[in-house]
């Protein structure tokens, strides 16, 4: 594995922020970071960036030390922050210097993803005159601009209007396409689902999910079954004992993972006329109430 | 290093771009500019305008001249006689400045003077032309020797002596090297607190520190704006050398600019650069240790107390104790305790009460206590800037045991 948490410790006070956590990560993979406000994400995060020190355990990358001394690391933080009297370019410009760029190469680069994220404008605009959607943006160039091989964002989408989020969206895409290692908190479980190859669940410090994103839905005992119907088959689904949800003309059955579903499925179809079926794994914002007890 | 140099590059940068800057430097460009014109300003101030009119009702066997009055001090009109209450009218007309009537009475000669606002320039320069004219007709009628009357009306000759081995205007060029001390501290001091403040609140310093250590972070910011404020105070000083030596400005003698000019030497200029710099190291340590402990600027005037209650201490120290005794046992005291020995050294070099070996040792405290302060604000600092809400006290204590 190339990058590895193990049996990371860190305690404030008496109370355990993070409990002896340990999680594993590919070379060009993503990792949803999952957990309820105070679950020990954020404490996880500073530890790796060395913001505070770790009482115990050890962060790892390819086998050296997890440091800015042995890798490239791109941050963007949850509480969003730039200098709002510094004009854009120069604060990106500053900020991939202070990543190590020569002044010439930061400017192009700033100037190429300003381009790209069509904000080319608002150059020589102080940061504090452009809308908040731009700033998210300004805000992930500087988090970026150093072409950092492990990249940390949290919570990269807040706030943003459609047509923003999608060119923010586009832009972690290409990220993943690079092959780009990602550590991605959000509490928005749909995008998590979207962008996320594996991911890990924190509460009260513990970690109780890392895994596969695919290997933890077929944890689960059961999954779903989508069926759609004009017939009103309520009765006889409650006849068989099913456990289900109606919305408009689809029913959702929740079937044992064990149960012979293509049986369950012409049984069905045999008294009333489907028009569409499709199997369901539970969803992951289901999966982290129930592991975490409310969203 | 790298780091180090990018942020105080920056802040530097930053802080020389802002409005505020830029004012304050218009500003103590034209404070040195109305420092050398003040002797000018104030002879136009004072000196009577041409269109002060005055009139004397002469009563007396004294003869005046007009002419040689009017070379004295505004335009005048002497006449035997004149209704009291019709001069009174002119003046609030406007007609007249004002006007006198000089009498015969027993044994005196009175002048009685009608002015809304009595100008003494004007009073003293008429009485003196008076008197001038009296004796000038006593020495006409009793034959005396004009040469007599010539020794015996040579002024006495009168000069202030400095009890030290400077320049007697000294006191106000100390007030002004205390003032400019004391701001100086005071502004950007406030500078480097209110800059972490703000990062704080604004959340740019979960940024930063991912990206640059603390310690030089902060040190970039304290550097950073003591630069700035130490180009200011070059340019303040270059400006007043500027106008010493364009010679456009009258300097008279005896005039605080000339003492200005002739105690501020090169040497002294350079221990000036040299303690106001010291005083804001170990003035800006604390206020970054301040700023770092506070979530956002709105609490820094409560939270930078402390400072300004030392700072204000300091001031008054210097005041009452050092400037009035520079060789006393306060001055001696205060020369080795951090927060007053800036000055109070600054001070002694003015007076010339000082050896280079006193300079040398204060100036080693000095730095010695700076370095106490940074190891302080290290241990402070980097744990501050991660706080999102204010330190307290305690957790202060914990941070340095």
């Amino acid at each position: 594995m190339t990058f590895k948490i193990e049996n990371l410790n860190k305690s404030f006070g008496d109370k355990k922020a993070v409990n002896n956590i340990s999680i594993r990560l590919e070379e060009g993979q993503i990792l949803g970071m999952l957990g309820r406000n105070g679950a020990g994400k954020t404490t996880t995060i500073r530890m790796m960036l060395e913001l505070i020190p770790k009482d115990s355990g050890q962060i790892l990358w390819k086998g050296k030390p997890f440091s800015k001394k042995n890798l490239k690391i791109g941050y963007l933080p949850e509480e969003r922050g730039l200098y709002a009297k510094m004009n854009v370019l120069d604060q990106i410009i500053y900020f991939g210097m202070l990543e190590g760029m020569d002044k010439k190469e930061a400017k192009r680069e700033a100037l190429k993803w300003l381009e790209k994220l069509e904000i080319s404008y608002a150059a020589k605009k102080r940061t504090e005159q452009l809308s908040k959607g731009n700033q998210q943006k300004v805000q992930l160039i500087t988090a970026i601009i150093h072409d950092p091989e492990f990249i940390i964002l949290d919570e990269p989408f807040s706030g943003l209007d459609p047509v923003n989020a999608d060119m923010l969206k586009s832009v972690v895409k290409e990220l993943i396409a690079q092959k780009k290692t990602i550590i991605f908190c959000s509490h928005q479980m749909d995008q998590v689902e979207s962008f996320c190859n594996q991911i890990c669940i924190l509460k009260d410090g513990d970690l109780i999910v890392s895994d596969q994103l695919s290997a933890v839905k077929k944890s689960y005992d059961y999954r779903y079954l989508e069926l759609d119907t004009t017939a009103n088959i309520k009765d006889y689904l409650a006849l068989k004992q099913y456990k289900f949800t109606q919305e408009n003309n689809r029913y959702k059955l929740r079937i044992p993972r064990n149960d012979k579903i293509h049986q369950t499925i012409r049984e069905i179809d045999e008294k009333f006329d489907l028009q569409g079926v499709s199997l369901k794994e539970p969803s992951l914002h289901e999966i982290f109430i129930e592991r975490t007890g409310g969203a | 290093m790298r780091n180090f140099s990018i942020v105080f590059n920056n802040v530097f940068k930053e802080a020389v771009k802002t409005k505020a800057y830029l004012y304050m430097t218009i500003g103590l460009v034209g404070l040195s500019l109305l420092l050398f014109a003040s002797p000018f300003i104030m002879k136009v101030f004072t000196s009577n305008s041409p269109d002060e009119t005055y009139k004397i009702v002469n009563q007396t066997s004294l003869e005046l001249s007009e002419k040689e009055l009017t070379g004295l001090a505004g335009s005048w009109t002497i006449v035997e006689n004149a209704n009291i209450e019709d001069l009174k009218e002119d003046i609030k007309t406007k007609e007249l400045t004002g006007f006198f009537v000089l009498e015969d009475q027993t044994n005196v000669m009175q002048l009685n003077i009608y002015m809304p606002k009595v100008n003494n320039e004007v009073l003293l320069t008429l009485e003196s032309y008076i008197k001038q004219k009296k004796v000038a007709s006593i020495v006409a009628k009793q034959s005396i020797d004009t040469g007599v009357v010539q020794e015996l009306n040579t002024p006495l000759q009168s000069s202030v002596q400095s009890l030290y081995e400077t320049e007697p205007n000294a006191l106000f060029i100390i007030y002004g090297l205390i003032t400019i001390m004391f701001f100086s501290i005071s502004i950007y001091g406030n500078n480097v607190a209110t800059a972490i403040a703000s990062e704080k609140s604004s959340r740019v310093m979960e940024v930063m520190i991912t990206k640059v250590a603390p310690v030089p972070m902060m040190y970039g910011k304290i550097l950073g704006i003591g630069l700035a404020s130490l180009t200011q105070l070059f340019i303040f000083m270059g400006a007043l050398l500027l106008w010493a030596n364009v010679g456009i400005f009258e300097v008279p003698e005896g005039s605080f600019v000339q003492a200005v000019m002739e105690t501020i030497t090169w040497g002294t200029a350079g221990y000036i650069l040299i303690f106001c710099t010291i005083g804001y190291f170990i003035y800006a340590t604390l206020y970054a240790i301040v700023g770092s402990m506070i979530s956002r600027p709105d609490d820094l005037a409560s939270a930078s107390m402390p400072i300004m209650i030392i700072l204000m201490a300091s001031l008054v120290v210097e005041m009452l104790f050092v400037v009035d005794s520079p060789e006393g046992t306060m001055t001696n005291i205060t020369s080795y305790i951090p927060f007053t020995a800036p000055t109070s050294v600054l001070i002694r070099i003015v007076y010339n009460t000082i050896s280079p070996i006193e300079i040398a040792v204060s100036l080693l405290v000095m730095i010695s206590f700076i370095a106490l302060f940074a190891a302080v604000a290290a241990k402070i600092y980097p744990k501050g800037v991660l706080k999102s809400d204010s330190l307290t006290f305690k957790q202060l204590i914990q941070f340095n045991r």
